[in-house]
């Protein structure tokens, strides 16, 4: 029984390292995707341009549908 | 013999020896071991994130390495910090010297270096040193750097909230330690352990929308350096539900390293700093006068000489010494005229006026997000004689803060009720989300008073004598008010320094979002007004909060495109015919298929699975019957959704079994 309680020690360490990992690179992937490190990318290095009024009709916004106020949140 | 009674003799002596451990000592010696084998410790807790409304994170707590020195192991202090200052390589001589000192102690524990990076913890790791070692400890990030900072506020070294919602929030987001009992091996492992799990700090999500956020950050930042202002705010609102989707400021500062900025650039001036409206206040003026009947948008007002008289020795003029002459009621909104405006204020009455500018939430804080929200300075009844009337009329003697001046003006562009701004959305805890609903505080002004004033609002920017015509967008109406107004400094009015604000909403007749631009003591190539500095930037944060959320223009509107979905091939195909080679046969595929938001989409043609998903995702129960493709549908494609939680689709796999079940 005690073998089991190491093993499961070991896992759990494990799993928490692991989890310390996605949070880490959860941080760095915001990080990367900062609205003004993107735009600054956009605009200095691939000569994006925002569209001018005319140049842009909206037809349609497809909006994922407002989750109801109270629902579970899978845990990340 | 004599041997076999000695074996007895030590048999019983061992067995009494044995029942006297396991029995007589059992518990005593069970403490013991336990003692050896337990250790205690708190397990600290996640700090809760901070996200934004669509779940980007604003802010988030990561594990990074401590390195801290046990100075009673340390023999020489002197080659230990030269060996960690190499190591790490930006000591600096005063941090050497106070680490010296430290390390000289014979204390048990001293920090080296709180939350340093991964690479600094590797070198130090590798020079192996004695008495230095490494604990885990969380630090504070802020991805997006300064977005957002007055709001999210920062945190101490020790993760306490110092500023902003960090602080606000303290108690929720810090979550609780929990306490761990782990029971460990002679070599240290541990192979059991017990667990009061730690409160994770409940994670907060925002009304912000990031994009936004930045839009106003950067509008604002480009428009304070091109008129060389001392700083400014904006403030992006929605005016249906009170969620502030964004809240500027200059200047700003990054959180990640608050200290290297000055205090001054980490005040949230959206919410504490005051300043006089101006001609702004006059919404306030011509709605109380609207709403009391006391006059109409077509009422005639004398405006001439363009000067009037509020106080012995007192003259107020028009701006610019412009003469309006004879206007109806709705020019004294569009051109902005401070005469017409007194003379409105005068037939109001101070005791109506004072009631209205509470009605307005002016005096009073108005979030219960912002603690430390200035409620601003109004005056009260008793002490408003006709010049003091005369001066709140026209948005001088009171003091306002952006937040309230938006939050007034979506008052308008919602019909008339007053919402009460939030900027938390909703709350994690325990792996559940819950939304804050929006709370509608009360009635200002009836809707048909809502909708004379967005008129005449209109005209500010649309007019031909409109103050903001700088902010027109091609294809969209906007309602809005300039207001100018001198800075009091020394308790004098300012010749020179100005608050200029624009503070507007759009489209006007079912607005999307209201947006305040103030700006302080512009001193640029413009002229110091409303219509000139605070309009355009207001223009621009508009334009990109139109396309980012989609809204089409409202003048000669694009029509949605509209496919025919043609039924011959029912009747022409064979019995044996798949339906899906059916739909391949329509070559138009609906642009609009999902049509507008609220209503049912079509689902004609989906499989089982595309069209339970798709129902799922608008919250309806799907309920089956058959098996394929979807050949009927009920709530009907367009249909609208609001009392409707269960969808019905009828199922077919060829065509002849389609006809089949539509036959009766």
């Amino acid at each position: 029984m005690t073998l089991n309680g190491y093993r499961i020690e070991q896992l759990q360490k494990a799993k928490d390292a692991e989890e310390e990992m996605t949070r880490q690179l959860r941080l760095e992937i915001e990080t990367l995707r900062s609205p003004r490190r993107i735009e600054t990318l956009a605009t200095t290095r691939l000569n994006l341009v925002s569209p001018k009024q005319d140049e842009a009709i909206v037809l349609e916004r497809v909006v994922p549908a407002e989750l109801p106020a109270s629902s579970i949140v899978a845990r990340r | 013999m004599i041997t076999a009674i000695l074996i007895a003799v030590w048999m019983v002596g061992i067995e009494a020896r044995l029942v006297f451990l396991q029995v007589v000592e059992h518990r005593d010696l069970m403490t013991r071991a336990t003692r050896q084998q337990m250790s205690r410790s708190d397990a600290a807790a996640k700090r809760g994130d901070i996200l934004d409304r669509r779940g980007q994170v604003l802010a988030t707590s990561v594990s990074t390495d401590s390195i801290y020195a046990v100075p009673s192991a340390i023999e020489d202090p002197h080659r230990v910090v030269t060996s960690l200052c190499t190591a790490l390589g930006d000591c600096t001589a005063k941090e050497r010297e106070s680490l010296v000192e430290k390390l000289g102690k014979t204390r048990a524990f001293a920090y080296v270096r709180r939350h340093v990076s991964p690479d600094e913890a590797r070198r130090v790791a590798a020079l192996n040193l004695e008495g230095i070692g490494f604990i885990k400890e969380d630090r504070r990030f802020y991805p997006n750097k300064e977005l957002a900072a007055h709001l999210l506020g920062y945190v101490g070294l020790d993760n306490q909230g110092l500023n902003g919602l960090e602080y606000t929030y303290d108690q929720q987001i810090r979550g609780k330690a929990g306490k761990v009992l782990v029971q460990t091996d002679a070599r240290r492992r541990a192979f059991a352990r017990v667990e009061t799990p730690p409160t994770a700090g409940s994670t907060v999500e925002l009304t912000i929308d990031e994009y936004l956020q930045h839009i106003a950050e950067r509008e604002l930042h480009a428009g304070v350096i091109e008129n060389k202002a001392a700083g400014g705010s904006a403030i992006i609102m929605n005016p249906h539900t009170g969620e502030i989707l964004a809240m500027a400021n200059e200047p700003t500062f990054n959180p990640n390293v608050y200290r290297e900025f000055e205090e001054s650039t980490r005040r949230n001036r959206a919410v504490q700093d005051l300043y006089e409206p101006g001609s702004t206040f006059k919404v306030v003026t011509v709605s109380a006068a609207l709403e009391e009947k006391v006059m109409t948008p077509d009422t005639i007002i004398d405006t001439n000489p363009g000067r009037i008289q509020v106080a012995p020795g007192r003259i107020v003029k028009e701006n610019d010494n412009h003469n309006y002459g004879v206007i109806p009621l709705s020019q004294v909104i569009v051109e902005s005229s401070n005469v017409g405006a007194i003379k409105i204020g005068w037939k109001i009455g101070a005791e109506r006026m004072s009631r209205y500018v509470g009605l307005y939430g002016f005096g009073g804080q108005v979030s219960r997000d912002f603690p430390n929200e200035n409620a601003g300075i109004v005056g009260n009844t008793a002490t408003l004689n006709t010049g003091s009337l005369a001066s709140v009329a026209m948005g001088y003697q009171v003091a306002v803060t952006p937040l309230q001046i938006v939050a007034a003006v979506s008052s308008v562009a919602n019909g008339g009720q007053y919402v009460e701004p939030r900027v938390i959305h909703a709350v994690y805890r325990d792996n559940r989300r819950f939304v804050i609903q929006p709370t509608v505080k009360r009635r200002i002004i009836g809707p048909e008073t809502a909708a004379a004033m967005t008129q005449i609002m209109e005209g500010v920017v649309s007019a031909e004598h409109g103050t903001a015509r700088a902010a027109q967008i091609p294809g969209f109406t906007i309602a809005g008010k300039t207001g100018t107004a001198s800075k009091l400094i020394d308790h004098r009015y300012s010749r020179s320094d100005y608050n200029v604000s624009f503070v507007g909403f759009l489209p006007s007749r079912d607005p999307a979002v209201a947006i305040v631009v103030v700006i302080d003591s512009p001193h640029g190539p413009n002229r110091p007004f409303g219509g000139t500095v605070s309009a355009p930037i207001f223009k621009r944060i508009a334009e990109a909060t139109l396309r980012y959320m989609a809204i089409g223009q409202t003048i000669n509107p694009v029509p949605p495109v509209l496919v025919a979905r043609h039924d011959d091939g029912l009747n022409t195909l064979s019995g044996t015919t798949a339906v899906s080679s059916m739909t391949a046969d329509s070559p138009e595929i609906s642009l609009v298929a999902d049509g507008p938001p609220g209503t049912m989409p079509d689902l004609r043609g989906l499989s089982a699975r595309e069209a339970v998903h798709k129902m799922m995702r608008l919250g309806l129960s799907p309920r089956l019957a058959g098996v394929g493709f979807v050949i009927a549908q009920d709530p009907p494609a367009g249909a609208p959704l609001d009392a409707v939680s269960v969808g019905r689709v009828t199922l077919a796999r060829t065509l002849a079994s389609a006809q089949e079940q539509a036959r009766p």
